[in-house]
């Protein structure tokens, strides 16, 4: 039953990887696969024709040269296009491969573009887009692997199967004979692999581990200065013997196996030629074809143990990534319903929170508690706290990145909800991207498709990067990575481009989340006067933990664990002496005091 | 169990092999000479396969037509047909025989490979192996090593045993009718060298289209990423970039057909050439037969035997060269790796100064550097322009200054991680260059802004080798204020942390953190060291940095500390403030004297002040 449901899943597979791969490329992907069958073919004439051959041959003194010559250019030519057939069927295969994978590609990323931000914070759905996309890296080669056995292999052995019927019925024996023992020893192998894999697997990541203490950037400054490089060479000894030990002892195993299937092999062998012996003396098949088909058992265990080590090897563990693909694919989409329309704007109102509640996935803990609050229109608003308070989640949820649990965001009257409204929206981000592409593309990516040469000039004008020829070269079209041939930036430099993209970016509210990266007093400083400027007059959010840049803001809220604990002017809360006068106080009085 | 099988014995030297080829060789004949040896002569042997096959055959097939003609008995098989039995069984078993040794040999060549390359990586200065092109390297040849010694090893016998095939069929050839064996070689030399350069030329070829591939693959890291997530969205440019993604590929792929194309028809060329030889050889051979000079077994024999040389040939010879190729641009990356320069290994290995006279190894009083000058290998800008200043005993001190002015670069030269500098370090009085340094730091315990998360138990964690006791660990925990947690964990201080291995637990960021900072206490309290920190808490926000200075600087208490930050609240009350600009220590003084001065520090001061006044 297992196994049933197993052979459904693989056909579905088959089924849904296959028009994708066909569309991407009918024409290529066509022709490849009928190179492929006539590739498939043409080994097994040759084998008809070399029997014919040497037949032809063998009676030459008593039928004259004339056939064997004929004979031999058939055999000629055979081989011939063969080599031709292969290189076609290669070229093709490649191709269409190359462009089925982009195809792929394209839909891995269409697909995970629907994600929402917050299945991103879910360990296990990285892990799924991770395998998804080795499965679309990898379904081109599974499709065209299933193709070949189609196409090449299994006609190959129809073929064979038929030509040594024809010869003598009982030649036929020999197919499963040298099938037999490939198959079981296939079987054995995996079996021993999958028997010894976990713990083997143990032992190699400690092993990669304690080298990476060793030698990789993460750890070897620190591992050097305390002078522990011995303590962890003799750790990852330790577990390469251990390692080293473990697969010693599979590989006997294998190969003890291996021999044995090796010896019914050589039975197998031994049968068969006893068969064609027979057939020979008794008269049953001449001998040019006894000749041809002895020269052909070898080729045929060749090719059985290209199928079932090589070709069903590799088709089967593709395929486990190609399902993961597949079922990534699958995967329900998360983002909300559009029902736009139903939004009724309040005179006035920005946004609107009202009791939102919200849990990371897994968490037992809610990180946001009954929050609400409401932003009007041309209002700053800055939300303060201590790191882990819920700032940057209360931010996302504001944006409509993450959905409440309980509770609704309206950004002007619209239900985050029920729609997103990210087209009213931009931000600077505080884990901003540095995109390598050119200083105008980083820029202009915030709003995708328009061109908008002299906006993108104001929007690094505003946000205070120095069209010097010094830093860009190339001005806008200067690329900013060292991957690329381009200019590397400074974090400071990097900032500003953000708030370029952020401001070029059309919107009704501007977010603004501190970058937690270390960034020096006089940049800091420079960097809040130019929030405060983008702010000016402006529905804007300030996400911050210096207390003194809040101030900046029209109104403050102050979060602790999750809760909205104050709100107010600067004024209002320095008075009323609660939290946000603490951490004012804390913040401030290594600057007031001397 | 433990197999002494993997004991290395061997140690090559790495630094003065030359990698390549011989490297293989040398590594298999030092790790495992007797079976190297054995895979020698058993390889000569099955090089002779055709000729062996040939001969069985054509007797066999002879023999059979003469029982046909009534000139021979069928008992008369008996004896080829035993012949043919050996062989074949020669042929399986002696196979296995060389699998199975070389998995023993590749298995060792990795051990002594891979510990080899470990030690070589310690030995490397802190500035090269940082280097983000070191890493690649790394990356690259020390994971490994053995697979490229071994598959080339495999790839020269490969070649080889087809050479000898060759050879041996062309010694029958000869045998028969020597004509037409040397028209055959006459045929065959130039074509196969044909064929081999046109395998070589698709090998070339490939890496036209590398430079298109990395950006159309860096669409799609933005793409699928977790850190774009958020600009993604709120930006929605997934269908824009995806389009762009598609039209990088598209013209990356026009280069590619062509290449692709061309390398098909030069490896198929290849192909159909040496082809050719063999069906010049089937139809020279005919007259021989006709003449009676060639038994018809023989003829048959041959002819097979050509064919199906040409067929292992064609397919097996051209991915030998092409995998020897690419094995042996590896190895030049290895041989790269090898012969990277390394620390003076007397400094790095020799026990503490005591036996040359410096004095008692008193621990750390001074430390002083004079004019230091100091830049990036591969940058022309000194990060470090002629600083000089003097730290001692017993005090306190800060480190302040733009991004890039060169904080973190000092104490990496003060630890010895960057040897390379102009100008003179002193430590206690002496220069830095003359102390033979063992391994570790004796004057310095530091807590770095990227502090390490060793996967390992909690103990571990602590003192790795070192050995005090849980009392004085417990102290410590507590003093950073881990004791609850720690009291928690299931096993104590030999709990494993983080998920390396099964039953391992997970901490937070601010624990990890706190875990770096009671090892460098553990590391340095009571043993006279100066405590460093670099911006430790960086990415915190300014409440619990301050928490964390404040912590700190109790803890530390009569002992040298040395703060890096570009928060000046959190370090005002240190005892001496440094001011780095451009590479420069360009004010010094105590915070009252720096604001006095009212030159940068009071600058920087007032700014971040500004906020709160």
């Amino acid at each position: 039953m297992k196994r049933l449901i197993k052979a459904g899943d693989f056909i579905k597979t088959l089924v849904f990887i296959f028009p994708m791969t066909f569309r991407s490329c009918p024409v290529l992907f066509l022709s490849g696969n009928m190179f492929g069958l006539f590739a498939g073919l043409l080994i097994g004439v040759q084998t008809s024709v070399t029997a014919a051959f040497f037949n032809a041959v063998s009676v030459m003194a008593a039928d004259g040269y004339k056939k064997a010559v004929l004979w031999g250019i058939a055999l000629g030519a055979v081989v011939l296009g063969n080599e031709v057939v292969n290189g076609l069927m290669n070229f093709f295969l490649e191709c269409a491969s190359k462009k089925a994978t982009v195809e792929y590609q394209v839909r891995l990323q269409e697909k995970a573009g629907n994600l929402t931000a917050l299945d991103y914070e879910k360990p296990e759905n990285l892990d799924l887009l991770e395998k998804a996309s080795q499965g679309a890296q990898n379904a081109s080669r599974f499709m065209s692997e299933v193709m070949q056995l189609f196409t090449i292999y299994i006609p190959y052995l129809l073929y064979m199967g038929f030509y040594l019927y024809r010869t003598s019925p009982v030649l036929a024996f020999s197919l499963p004979v040298i099938f037999l023992p490939v198959v079981l020893n296939q079987a054995i192998r995996s079996r021993i692999f999958a028997e010894t894999w976990n713990q083997s697997a143990s032992e190699r990541r400690k092993r990669d581990y304690f080298r990476r203490c060793i030698a990789d950037r993460e750890y070897m400054k620190e591992t050097r200065i305390l002078g522990e490089t011995e303590f962890f060479a003799g750790k990852f000894q330790k577990a390469l013997s251990a390692l080293v030990t473990l697969e010693h002892e599979a590989d006997k195993r294998t190969d003890g196996w291996r021999a044995v299937m090796a010896g019914i092999t050589l039975l197998g062998y031994c049968g068969v030629l006893f068969l064609l012996v027979r057939s020979l003396i008794r008269g049953e098949i001449r001998v040019g074809s006894f000749a041809a088909v002895f020269a052909s058992v070898d080729m045929m265990y060749g090719i059985m143990n290209e199928i079932v080590e090589g070709r069903l090897g590799s088709i089967a563990r593709n395929y486990g990534m190609v399902k993961n693909f597949m079922d990534f694919l699958a995967f329900p989409d998360l983002r909300t319903k559009e029902t736009k329309g139903s939004a009724i704007a309040k005179e006035g109102i920005a946004m609107e929170v009202t009791g939102v509640h919200f849990r990371y996935p897994g968490m037992e803990k809610e990180s946001l508690r009954n929050v609400s609050f409401t932003i009007k229109e041309g209002e700053t608003l800055a939300i303060v706290g201590e790191n882990g308070a819920g700032k940057s989640t209360l931010m996302k949820v504001m944006m409509g990145m993450y959905l409440p649990e309980s509770g609704a965001v309206r950004i002007y009257g619209s239900n985050t909800a029920k729609e997103s409204r990210y087209e009213m929206v931009s931000a600077v981000f505080q884990q901003f991207q540095r995109y390598q592409m050119t200083l105008r593309e980083n820029v202009a990516i915030s709003v995708p498709g328009r061109r908008g040469g002299e906006y993108i000039d104001k929007a690094l004008e505003q946000a205070g990067i120095p069209q010097d020829a010094f830093i860009f070269p190339e001005e806008g079209d200067t690329m900013l990575s060292r991957q690329f041939g381009g200019k590397e930036l400074s974090g400071g430099q990097w900032q500003r481009i953000a708030i370029a993209r952020g401001i070029y970016r059309t919107h009704d509210i501007l977010f603004l989340d501190e970058p937690t990266a270390a960034i020096d007093p006089v940049e800091e400083t420079e960097l809040y006067h130019r929030f405060e400027k983008m702010c000016e007059g402006k529905t804007a959010v300030i996400v911050t933990h210096r207390m003194g840049c809040a101030r900046i803001a029209d109104r403050i809220i102050v979060m602790k664990d999750g809760e909205k604990v104050e709100e107010g002017t600067h004024q209002e809360l320095f008075e009323k002496g609660g939290w946000y006068r603490y951490y004012w106080d804390m913040q401030a009085k290594k600057y007031l005091t001397t | 169990m433990k197999s002494k099988l993997y004991e290395a014995k061997y140690q090559p030297d790495i630094r003065s092999m030359r990698w390549s080829i011989w490297s293989a060789l040398r590594l298999a004949f030092g790790v495992s000479p007797a079976f190297t040896t054995m895979q020698i002569i058993i390889n000569v042997i099955n090089g002779l396969f055709p000729a062996v096959t040939v001969m069985i055959q054509a007797v066999f097939v002879d023999t059979v037509l003469a029982i046909f003609a009534g000139e021979k008995e069928i008992s008369q098989l008996i004896l080829p047909l035993i012949g043919l039995f050996l062989w074949l069984l020669w042929q399986q078993f002696s196979g296995i025989f060389v699998k199975h040794g070389q998995g023993i040999r590749k298995r060792k060549m990795g051990v002594v490979l891979q510990n080899a390359f470990l030690k070589k990586i310690s030995l490397i200065g802190y500035h090269r192996l940082e280097m983000p092109e070191t890493q690649d390297l790394l990356r690259k040849v020390t994971l490994e090593p053995e697979e490229v010694e071994e598959e080339t090893l495999n790839n020269i016998t490969e070649i080889g045993i087809l050479c000898l095939q060759n050879l041996s069929v062309f010694a029958i050839v000869v045998v028969h009718v020597w004509w037409a064996g040397f028209l055959l070689a006459a045929g065959a030399i130039p074509l196969s060298w044909l064929s081999l350069k046109a395998g070589n030329k698709n090998y070339q070829s490939q890496s036209d289209v590398t430079e298109k591939k990395r950006r159309y693959e860096y669409i799609s890291q933005v793409l699928l990423g977790r850190d774009a997530v958020l600009e993604r969205t709120l930006f929605s440019y997934v269908p824009f970039l995806n389009e762009r993604y598609r039209s990088t590929f598209q013209e990356a792929y026009e280069v590619e057909k062509r290449t692709l194309f061309r390398g098909m028809v030069n490896m198929k060329a290849g192909g159909v050439i040496s082809t050719l030889p063999a069906l010049f050889a089937a139809f020279i051979l005919i007259p021989g037969v006709r003449s009676g000079g060639l038994s018809v077994g023989m003829y048959i024999s041959i002819v097979n035997a050509v064919f199906s040389l040409v067929r292992t040939m064609t397919w097996s010879l051209s991915f030998q060269m092409e995998r020897l190729a690419q094995n042996r641009a590896k190895a030049k990356d290895i041989g790269m790796f090898c012969g990277m320069p390394e620390e003076d290994a007397g400094r790095r290995t020799a026990e503490c100064s005591i036996s040359e006279g410096f004095g008692e190894d008193t621990g750390f009083e001074s430390v002083e550097f004079k004019d230091v000058r100091f830049c990036y290998p591969g940058s022309n800008i000194d990060i470090l322009d002629g600083i000089s200043f003097r730290l001692e005993k017993g005090k306190h001190y800060a480190f302040v200054g733009r991004n890039g002015a060169g904080k973190s670069t000092i104490i990496k030269l003060m630890t010895g991680l960057y040897p390379e500098y102009e100008g003179k370090i002193l430590i206690n009085g002496r220069d830095l260059k003359d102390w033979k340094l063992k391994e570790g730091s004796r004057w310095f315990a530091c807590v770095w802004q990227d502090y390490a998360r060793y996967y390992m138990t909690l103990r571990e964690n602590l003192q790795f080798s070192g050995g005090h006791n849980d009392q004085v660990l417990s102290d410590v925990l507590e003093s950073v204020g881990l004791a609850e947690t720690a009291g928690q964990f299931p096993d104590g201080l030999d709990t494993v942390l983080g998920k390396l291995e099964e039953g391992g637990i997970d901490i937070s960021g601010g624990q990890w953190q706190r875990i770096a900072i009671a090892r460098a206490i553990v590391n340095g309290i009571g043993q006279g060291k100066a405590f460093i920190l670099d911006e430790p808490a960086a990415s915190l926000d300014p409440i619990a940095e301050n928490r964390i200075y404040k912590q700190f600087a109790d803890l530390s208490r009569g002992e040298t500390a040395l703060f890096i930050t570009h928060r000046l609240g959190a370090v005002k009350d240190v005892d001496e403030i440094f001011v780095l600009e451009k590479g420069k220590v360009a004010e010094r003084g105590s915070h009252k004297e720096l604001m006095e001065l009212g030159e940068i520090y009071a600058e920087m001061y007032t700014s971040q002040r500004g906020w709160y006044l």
